[in-house]
């Protein structure tokens, strides 16, 4: 088999692995959307990016978004759509010398209750309350990946390119639920079709 | 009133000496684990809380830090040893894009303290970060939980 063969069967796999992580991820989004009013197509790309195409979900925790348990003292809750926590530990450097760093996050029963607690996250968050507003208002999924990045979302300045590279690339918006307001509108006002 | 401008006057003394201890503190080349992280003060049963406000000064190693991360410090409050910094994100501190950010800040403070454990308390974020290090298992525990 040739090099350049080898390529492109690795390539064609690698396509058709994604699919299936947005064909997947698409349901859940949607689901996520309709419950908390979180663009379905934002919710896939953040998906993408924060599990490296569902690679990583913190083990079996079905964890998309790094999503942390409450912790107090002794006390751990971890909200109404996760069934519990998982305590991760990592190998960190302080002072010169190797320590466990430990943190608890929550874990899911499915893919849906991860997307739709990362939804119900956004939605009960102060820093993103106008431009989920705006969304709603709009339908514009990309503007909101850019009122993301400026609410402080991501400090990496490419994070809505990021976001909204992926939406391009991948058509993600045909899964909001919410349609843009210029395309609602168009549509809306464009005479009816008569028979000639 | 003479009650309450007593008081005020104690208040102030406190304040003043706080804040000598604290330089004195901060002038240490190593801010090897202090008695007090935040005031250098000497350990007692159940002392008072020691609140700062005039953050600019203050003087203290963890200033350094939040001034590297663009972390607005609003007020220091002290009690039993345990510092609690009321401060204000430029970022979410919750995401997983900035996980990695929030973890060297926290490991950063951890050390500018003295290794002592702290909390960072943003009422904006309705969040509270506890930051724990145990020398006997030499585990850091970072814990979140609402405010």
């Amino acid at each position: 088999m040739t090099k350049h063969r080898k390529h492109a069967i690795h390539h064609a796999n690698h396509s058709a692995a994604n699919a299936q992580f947005i064909a997947a991820a698409a349901t859940a989004a949607v689901q996520s959307e309709i419950a908390t009013g979180t663009p379905a197509a934002i919710t896939i790309a953040q998906a993408i990016l924060e599990s490296g195409w569902g690679k990583h979900h913190i083990g079996s925790a079905n964890n998309y978004f790094g999503v942390k348990a409450q912790k107090k003292g002794d006390d751990v809750s971890w909200g109404a759509l996760a069934t519990g926590y998982v305590n991760v530990d990592t190998r960190e450097h302080f002072k010169g010398k190797d320590v466990t760093l430990s943190q608890p996050f929550r874990s899911y029963s499915t893919m849906g209750d991860s997307f739709t607690d990362h939804g119900q996250f956004l939605a009960g968050n102060g820093r993103y309350r106008q431009y989920l507003q705006d969304y709603a208002a709009n339908g514009d999924a990309r503007a909101f990946a850019r009122g993301l990045q400026k609410a402080g979302y991501a400090t990496d300045p490419k994070y809505a390119e990021l976001l909204i590279g992926l939406i391009d690339k991948y058509k993600l918006d045909q899964y909001d639920v919410k349609k843009p307001a210029v395309a609602s509108a168009a549509s809306a006002s464009a005479p009816a079709r008569t028979m000639p | 009133m003479m009650a309450r401008m007593k008081f005020l006057r104690v208040a102030s003394v406190t304040a003043l000496s706080t804040l000598a201890l604290v330089a004195a503190c901060s002038r240490a080349e190593e801010p090897a684990r202090p008695a007090n992280p935040v005031t250098g003060a000497a350990s007692a049963a159940s002392p008072p809380a020691t609140v700062v406000k005039d953050i600019a000064h203050w003087q203290h190693p963890t200033k350094a830090v939040f001034a590297k991360y663009k972390v607005t410090l609003k007020s220091v409050t002290v009690l039993d040893r345990h510092a609690t910094f009321e401060v204000v994100f430029p970022f979410d501190p919750q995401t997983e894009p900035n996980a990695a950010r929030l973890q060297a800040l926290c490991l950063e403070l951890l050390n500018a303290n003295g290794s002592w454990s702290y909390a960072l308390v943003s009422p904006e974020d309705h969040i509270e970060i506890d930051v724990s290090w145990n020398p006997q298992t030499r585990k850091i525990a970072i814990d979140n939980h609402a405010v």
